[in-house]
């Protein structure tokens, strides 16, 4: 039994299908990604996982429970934590006090002071935020931002992390030391779906990967085979460089 | 006894429509809820009034006058005070708005005396039949002027340039910025029109209503209610809205009593954000999904 | 901002701190003194002010606090005003009136939390003014044991007026100072947490495992409850109310207008607009008689070009500008 189990997932926008009967599993422990050209579904994929979308049809399964269409804070609360990918940190407190209601209202629910300001010291310190604690999210570069959004779920002590593009917008060392993060993360039993664009990652990170298209799911298997299937180049860079390419290497 | 009720009900709303279109309008394009915009109404009543009363100017060549009068303070209050609450924080701008119309209330006050006035054109009394019901030949004015104006408007934003930037700011004020549209100048603009516009409504309203100086005031209710059953920013949803509105204020008040007037209207305000938040011409946001 | 600028602010805030506490306290001393010093006409202005001060700590829950703009949230005054009234006049005593104006505030709050909190921004916004404004018909159409439209008139107390007048006064004082307290609890614990996160972005919130429903009906219940209070007091000390001065918009918009100038949100924010603008709107209107209006809505367009953020905000600005030239020179 896989810890989410996703079946004929369906969202309509008006008349455009965002998301196309997607059907996946992810087993507990991995790093799964989801890969695809821009406008392929991922994120309306990480909202519907995430309960932030309603599903027009089909079923979501999170530790062997119904959760098709349950309130976002109730799946929070059962153990999925998410970031964003455009980071929407809570500007008017500080970062921990950001981190610290991840730990008071997540799946872990301190509701002591003591406590839940001890799970944002750790959650800060394993992101390596704890520096700037006491920082106000508005003075912190954007790769500090994204670490505030993972520390932020980390504290809620979640059973499966979704990461929406958190290397968008990194450069290369930045990118480095966030896939040594989630690797760490990863290591201690925490369960990652990655959406990524950036391919370095997924191919360092993800144990398996799945790409979608236009909202429907091409294909799925090990990253480096993956991206070397031709129906995946082809929706990546195009028929012409895919049949270029297929020409070439015949 | 209905029918008379009907047709008064829908000649009210075409000037409540064109009360609303400003307001509507100021909302759509830069989020601004103006709680000034009944007093740009009853200012544009009192120009009339003084038009009419120390020059002899008939009150439909008063309109536009007023018209010019009000977009000049429209403008300049856009100007000089909302742009730059705009930047700061949109909600500041419902008490800004409140205090200039505390200032223009008041000043109207000061002016004027609370006395009540009015504008009795030399046709003032004539009635014309319309569906076999007796109805005064200004509020047949009124309301048919009303419509002209409203159409001319929403001709003007479609098709001239200049209403056409407006339509683009309310659309997506940053492409619009980077496309060259100077957005203060449209907030300007808009702004301008939309007292304008509520000029008009008070113009015309002189010769059906009393003026006093907070006559505006008991226009507010209807303008909300219309902006937010039309569409915030749509100019056919006003006009069309407004009689709706009027129609259905008519009927509450023949079949419910003028008590019910009230609770309709406010069941409506509340309504519609519920069931269709959009308005009936507005635009839903395919955002929020969930 | 350099990392230096921000270092230096955390030594700024330990010395202000003991400041504003003693500042506090020697206020608190003062206004427990004061009915002792001044002229009727003043303890007048003053009772008024505490009032003030608790409805804008009221509203500074839904809007400061949580980021909802309940621009209508005087419609709990009238609710927590006829709850007392009706109470009285039907024989029971001021105190039970009174527990009535906070619980049936905020159990109305509660009612009509659940569908009018799912309106987002401007929309809740004037959701409540309708709310504010439409109470008046109801009570209107109510009669019975409301008056309707004749007003209510409650039971005379047994005092005599001087004495009875100080007392509403500590009554008010003990209102002003419960809520202020009430703020400085919430701000503190999960739920004030989750309320802030929800003004700051509500998305975000539910995604943490904030039910924000369930927070903000809190929240405006709470805003309520306080507001309600204030309504009560002022009913019994009033004697007599009707629905238009009891769901007078202008109370709503007074408290907005204080809560924008002392800082949203703060504890002590409200306290510093409450007096701010009521004891300049006392001496406008005593100053201006006839243009008091004029002069009121100048003052209100000035604070809001001057100081959106409240005036503490704009004076550490302006502070922070002045030692910056100077620092460069």
């Amino acid at each position: 039994m896989a810890l989410l189990e996703g079946r004929d997932l369906t969202i309509k926008f008006g008349g455009v299908l965002a998301l196309d009967g997607v059907t996946f599993d992810v087993e507990a422990g991995q790093i799964f990604g989801v890969i695809g050209p821009n406008g392929a579904g991922k994120t309306t994929l990480l909202n519907a996982i995430s309960a932030v979308y309603r599903l027009d049809r089909g079923r979501l399964r999170f530790a062997d429970a119904d959760v098709t269409n349950v309130p976002s804070h109730t799946l929070s609360r059962l153990g999925v934590a998410r970031t964003f990918q455009i980071v929407q940190p809570f500007n008017h407190m500080s970062v921990r006090e950001n981190v610290a209601v991840g730990a008071m209202y997540g799946h872990a629910r301190l509701r002591q002071r003591r406590e839940y300001l001890d799970a944002a010291d750790e959650a800060l310190t394993r992101t390596g935020l704890i520096a700037k604690a006491n920082f106000m999210p508005m003075h912190l570069t954007l790769s500090d931002r994204k670490r505030l959004e993972v520390a932020r779920a980390l504290a809620m002590k979640p059973r499966l992390l979704l990461l929406d593009e958190v290397m968008a917008g990194l450069n290369l060392t930045e990118i480095e030391r966030m896939i040594d993060l989630v690797r760490e993360i990863n290591a201690a039993g925490m369960t990652v779906i990655v959406i990524e664009h950036v391919m370095k990652a997924v191919l360092a990170l993800c144990h398996r990967a799945m790409v979608l298209n236009f909202g429907r799911k091409l294909t799925e298997g090990a990253p480096q085979d993956v991206v070397n299937e031709p129906a995946v180049v082809e929706a990546y860079l195009g028929t012409r460089f895919a049949k270029a390419r297929a020409g070439s290497a015949a | 006894m209905l029918a008379q009720a009907t047709v008064n009900g829908i000649l009210l709303g075409g000037l409540y429509g064109l009360a609303t279109v400003g307001f509507s309008m100021v909302w759509g394009v830069m989020g601004v809820i103006n709680l000034a915009h009944t007093s740009f109404i009853t200012l544009g009543a009192y120009v009339t009034y003084v038009l009419f009363t120390q020059f002899g100017v008939d009150p439909l060549l008063a309109m536009p006058v007023a018209m010019l009068a009000m977009f000049v303070l429209g403008y300049g209050i856009q100007l000089l005070i909302l742009n730059r609450i705009i930047r700061t924080s949109l909600l500041l701008s419902l008490v800004v708005t409140f205090g200039i119309d505390l200032v223009l209330t008041d000043a109207t006050v000061i002016a004027f005396t609370s006395d009540v006035r009015s504008v009795n054109a030399s046709y003032a009394s004539t009635s014309v039949a319309v569906f076999g019901t007796l109805v005064p030949l200004v509020r047949l004015i009124a309301a048919g002027l009303s419509l002209a104006i409203g159409i001319a408007f929403f001709v003007f934003l479609r098709r001239a340039s200049l209403g056409q930037a407006i339509l683009a700011t309310a659309l997506d004020r940053e492409i619009s910025n980077l496309m060259g549209i100077n957005p203060q100048k449209v907030f300007a603009l808009t702004a301008g029109a939309g007292a304008a516009l509520a000029g008009a409504a008070g113009s015309l309203s002189s010769m059906l209503f009393p003026v006093s100086p907070t006559m505006g005031v008991s226009f507010l209710g209807a303008v909300f209610v219309i902006t937010v059953l039309g569409g915030i920013g749509s100019v056919e949803g006003c006009i069309v809205a407004g009689f709706l509105y009027g129609l259905v204020q008519a009927w509450a008040a023949y079949w419910l009593g003028t008590n019910f007037q009230e609770i309709v209207a406010f069941a409506m305000f509340l309504g519609v954000p519920v069931v269709r938040p959009q308005g009936l011409f507005g635009r839903a946001f395919f955002g929020e999904h969930a | 901002m350099s990392e230096a600028a921000i270092v230096q602010q955390a030594p700024k805030a330990a010395t202000v701190r003991p400041l504003v506490w003693i500042a506090v306290g020697i206020g608190l001393v003062v206004l427990c003194a004061a009915p002792i010093g001044i002229n009727a006409y003043w303890l007048r202005v003053l009772t008024t002010v505490l009032m003030y001060v608790i409805v804008t700590q009221g509203l500074n829950v839904i809007v400061g606090i949580t980021g909802y703009h309940a621009f209508g949230n005087g419609v709990f005054f009238g609710i927590g005003a006829y709850a007392c009234g009706a109470a009285m006049v039907a024989g029971m005593p001021f105190a039970a009136g009174l527990v009535l104006s906070v619980v049936v505030s905020a159990a109305c709050a509660f009612m009509l939390g659940w569908p009018i909190l799912r309106l987002k921004g401007h929309y809740f916004a004037i959701a409540t003014v309708a709310l504010n404004l439409a109470a008046i018909q109801i009570i209107i159409q109510i009669g019975g044991i409301t008056g309707g439209a004749q007003g209510l008139a409650l039971p005379l107390s047994e005092w005599d007026p001087k004495p009875l007048y100080i007392a509403l006064y500590y009554l008010m004082l003990a209102g002003a100072v419960a809520s202020t307290a009430v703020v400085a609890i919430l701000l503190g614990r999960p739920l004030g947490f989750a309320l802030r996160a929800i003004r700051d972005s509500e998305r975000a919130a539910a995604v943490m495992g904030i039910n924000t429903t369930k927070a903000k009906v809190y929240a405006w219940s709470i805003s309520a409850g306080l507001t309600g209070f204030a309504g009560g007091v002022w009913a019994y000390w009033i004697t007599f109310i009707e629905p238009s001065s009891a769901f007078d918009p202008a109370v709503g918009v007074k408290a907005y207008i204080m809560l924008i100038i002392g800082g949203m949100g703060s504890i002590l924010g409200p306290v510093i607009g409450a007096f701010a603008l009521e004891i300049v709107s006392t001496l406008v209107w005593s100053g201006f008689l006839h243009a008091h209006q004029l002069v009121l809505g100048v003052l209100i367009v000035v604070v809001c070009l001057v100081a959106p953020h409240g005036i503490i905000d704009a004076f550490a600005r302006l502070a922070k500008s002045v030692r910056r030239h100077n620092g460069a020179a």
